[in-house]
């Protein structure tokens, strides 16, 4: 009981922490541009299977150069995205949601062909454990915590201070106006979804290491991800990071404390139903989505 | 000499229109709902795009480019209803205002103006503008477009929606920007303030300018006095 | 409905003159030596391979249909197209596999049971608009895939009923239409040619101009006092209706059903083929199941490839080929027509 307790706690911040960097970035691109970015699981596959692919092409040495070369990588799709696929369609909402959708499909073909279709496990990017109260917990484990929180608020920071945070702010608020301004918007818009991309990417290899690589997980991080802006308020920051908590540590109960593990899976489904009908401005969100 | 100069049929709901605005002039386009007015700024600062014809500016042709082009060029536009940034400070709001700017010596400058004019706007600094009153809010329109230095400031419509009091206090602030030497043109329903400021009033009905010239000019005709002077 | 039943009620009579008016344009020539065309296909061939193939591409066809008449004439876009395709074949396998139902009969419960899933998916659905819509009716899909997936349903089911629904198999071992492919493919040609036949109705009738009408400006439409609630309502019902044509046939032609049939997969296959054919065009399906399937199957042994390709297609053809490939062969073959007649 004690046991499952401690899994439960550990395993639901552990989660929170990750998704917490994955909603954020899903609400923002939300946020400030309007757009529900289909590809957002997609832009986690990408650093995921980068990761994998350094770390068996070159051993412990590719770990280091596939963070590196996962999080520059898929920052840069993450504009391409936007300028070749989204920029062009932006006027229509359902040809963004179409396109991005077939991106995230071609991603997971992409892995599936060069790559391959199975399960695969990664390494702890730091080995070893320490004793909390006579509870071992995983070095790992205090990485992801640590890296998520100073992660989440230098993008806090980011957005409220810095000069490009503030257009981001301003074109979310009222784009006609930012460009009065002299703000270009889809040069904004762009980095947005860059921003959002290298979230999950940082997601990506702080998660993949206690999680599987495996072509579909990308859907499941993506329903996660609109399941938790849902819940806490499309566009709403603070509620992304709250949403995300909350949906791992039910996530954690039906897992640890139910053992219903069958149901986890419906979880973020359920959510995602019950708020888009019962309350679709979510937890914290400011106006009603249209 | 700095000059606008721009010609362009049916941009929704504009006919033809010429327009030339002079080097430090403050112009003003009266007339009423629905003639166009709005259309007619949104087009100059390149949030609309004119069907045909060109518009100018400092010599140069802005037709077809991008609004935030357009602002980098010096062309600030004030929009209707303020379109302020509503979840950000008076400070941020104004700070954005001021996006293109790169000389920070200038732009300390500018604010010191803008508080000078707006005392308001400095107790509350912090405040967010979401927050203020609609007369407070208008001289933060006004004060965000001014804080971008611009060598053409468009005005639409500052005193909608506010009592004639405060209206009074907007077209004095009006006539501070006035004297401090920037061009400006002016969009205004309430043609008895309009032609207290400006100095060359311009008449848009239906689309089309049907009338100009000073304000001694105007006063004199007698369409003018009953039906936008109510003399 | 008082509607409807009169609608079916002047059927005949409006028919003649509809019938007529049709016929004598160019499109309808090129429709009916289309039909006749593939009506001749088996007298080329009876191998049993390339007639299911056939059947395969006339199963898509309607499927990818059901879509476009939901996203390109009402403008609700679905991604959970699948749940009506899994609902019906589910059904429409479980009844003739269990309880001996003959397959026609076990394809219109089929279809009736995917109409009440329109009606259970489009109330919700009726408060969200465009991608919330599209990721509702996503997470719908998964809901019924992972349902369908449980191995703890699939063991109550199973103590309770002796027989096999949910779990990873699915039903299995199903008998089809008929052995003989021939019989099959007509079967399945008959029922594809009424759907495309009715839909295209639909949309060119009074209904099909409201939901043009909702599809275009939602808000002006309910302004002028069209419950937009009701036609939306109907319009997911047409498309449950016939996606659960599709998948009834579906089950049959491949001998079963298996919870993956609720995955996004399929609601992709909806949208791809559509969007080849261009949207808003209800028969352009054909042409793009058709090529859908052909390409499929030469690419066969590498259906990861396959799909890397399809998803590839989709996104340049949304991207840069909005009208997709109907209208523009249509207009291509028209002129060449013109120069052939001299005209």
């Amino acid at each position: 009981m004690i046991d499952s307790l401690i899994n439960f706690l550990i395993l639901g911040t552990i989660q929170g922490s990750i998704y917490a960097l994955l909603a954020m970035g899903f609400s923002l691109v939300y946020g400030v541009g309007g757009i529900l970015n289909q590809a957002h699981g997609a832009f986690y596959l990408i650093t995921c299977y980068l990761f994998y692919w350094c770390y068996i092409n070159l051993g412990g040495f590719g770990l280091i150069v596939g963070i590196v070369v996962g999080l520059i990588v898929v920052t840069v799709v993450g504009g391409l995205v936007y300028i070749l696929l989204v920029k062009p369609l932006k006027d229509s909402h359902v040809g963004v949601v179409i396109v991005t959708f077939a991106f995230a499909f071609l991603i997971e073909q992409v892995v599936k062909v060069s790559v391959d279709p199975l399960y695969h496990s990664m390494p702890l990017l730091i080995e070893g454990s320490i004793n909390v109260f006579g509870v071992k917990v995983l070095n790992h484990y205090i990485l992801v915590v640590v890296a998520s929180l100073v992660i989440v608020t230098l993008i806090t920071l980011f957005i409220n201070k810095a000069k490009i945070g503030k257009s981001i702010r301003a074109v979310a608020q009222d784009a006609e106006a930012a460009s009065l301004m002299g703000i270009n918007v889809d040069r904004i818009l762009a980095y947005t979804v860059m921003i959002s991309a290298f979230l999950a990417g940082i997601a990506a290899i702080l998660y993949v290491p206690i999680d599987i690589v495996a072509p579909h997980i990308g859907w499941s991080i993506l329903i996660n991800s609109f399941a938790i802006v849902v819940l806490g308020g499309l566009g709403s920051l603070p509620g992304s990071v709250l949403g995300a908590f909350i949906m791992s540590y039910a996530n954690a109960f039906v897992n640890f404390i139910l053992f219903m593990p069958e149901i986890s899976a419906l979880i973020p489904i359920v959510v995602i139903l019950f708020m888009l009908i019962l309350r679709p401005r979510g937890l914290f969100g400011k106006k009603e989505i249209d | 000499m700095r000059k606008i100069y721009h010609y362009y049929g049916k941009a929704r709901a504009l006919e033809e229109i010429n327009l030339t605005i002079e080097d430090r002039a403050l112009d003003a386009v009266i007339g009423p709902n629905g003639a166009g007015k709005s259309t007619l700024l949104r087009v100059i600062s390149g949030l609309e795009e004119p069907d045909r014809g060109k518009i100018e500016f400092l010599g140069e042709r802005i037709d077809g480019l991008k609004a935030h082009k357009i602002a980098k060029k010096g062309i600030a536009h004030c929009p209707e209803r303020r379109r302020l940034f509503y979840d950000m400070t008076v400070m941020e709001n104004l700070e954005m205002g001021a996006y293109t700017l790169k000389n920070k010596k200038k732009m300390h400058e500018l604010l010191d103006f803008v508080f000078k004019v707006f005392p308001r706007l400095k107790e509350r600094k912090k405040q967010r503008a979401g927050t203020l009153s609609g007369g407070e809010q208008q001289m933060l329109a006004i004060g965000r477009a001014f804080m971008a230095n611009p060598k053409l400031l468009l005005l639409d419509e500052p005193s909608l929606g506010l009592a004639p009091k405060i209206k009074d206090k907007i077209f004095d602030a009006v006539n501070e920007i006035k004297k401090q030497g920037t061009t400006t043109l002016l969009v205004e329903q309430d043609a008895v303030l309009a032609m207290e400021v400006a100095e060359n009033i311009h008449l848009l009905e239906e689309g089309k300018i049907e009338m100009r010239g000073t304000k001694e000019q105007l006063e004199k005709e007698p369409r003018i006095k009953k039906v936008y002077l109510g003399i | 409905m008082r509607i409807i039943i009169k609608k079916i009620a002047e059927f005949p009579s409006n028919f003649q003159s509809y019938f007529r008016d049709w016929i004598s344009t160019f499109r309808a020539k090129v429709t009916v030596i289309c039909l006749i065309g593939l009506s001749l296909v088996p007298l080329l061939t009876q191998n049993p391979y390339f007639l299911g193939i056939f059947t395969t591409f006339m199963i898509f066809t309607i499927f990818a249909a059901s879509w476009d008449f939901l996203a390109g004439f009402v403008g609700q876009v679905s991604f959970g197209q699948a749940v009506f395709l899994g609902v019906s074949g589910y059904v429409t396998a479980y009844l003739i596999r269990y309880l001996s139902f003959p397959w026609w009969l076990s394809l219109v419960i089929g279809s009736i049971i995917a109409v009440i899933f329109g009606l259970i998916i489009g109330i919700p659905a009726l408060r969200l608009k465009g991608p919330y819509l599209a990721l509702g009716t996503l997470a719908m899909s998964l809901i019924m895939y992972q349902v369908f997936l449980m191995g703890s349903l699939a063991t109550m089911w199973e103590n309770a009923f002796g027989t096999n629904l949910f779990g990873a198999e699915g039903v299995s071992q199903i008998t089809p239409i008929s052995s003989d492919t021939v019989v099959e493919y007509f079967a399945t040609f008959l029922i594809m040619s009424v759907s495309l036949l009715i839909l295209t109705h639909i949309t060119k009738s009074n209904v099909g101009t409201i939901f043009k009408a909702i599809r275009d400006d939602e808000t002006g439409t309910s302004a002028s006092g069209i419950n937009t609630t009701k036609y939306k309502i109907l319009a997911f019902m047409i498309s449950g209706l016939f996606a659960g044509v599709a998948g009834g046939l579906f089950a049959m032609r491949f001998r079963g059903v298996n919870p993956g049939v609720f995955q996004p997969l399929y609601s992709f296959y909806a949208i791809i083929i559509a969007a080849m054919g261009g949207l808003a065009t209800i028969s352009g399906s054909a042409i793009g199941a058709l090529i859908f399937v052909f390409l499929g199957e030469i690419l066969r042994d590498t259906q990861d490839l396959s799909l890397l390709i399809f998803s590839i297609i989709l996104i340049l053809f949304i991207r840069f080929a909005e009208h997709g490939l109907l209208k523009p062969t249509l207009e291509r073959i028209q002129e060449l027509w013109d120069i052939v007649l001299g005209r």
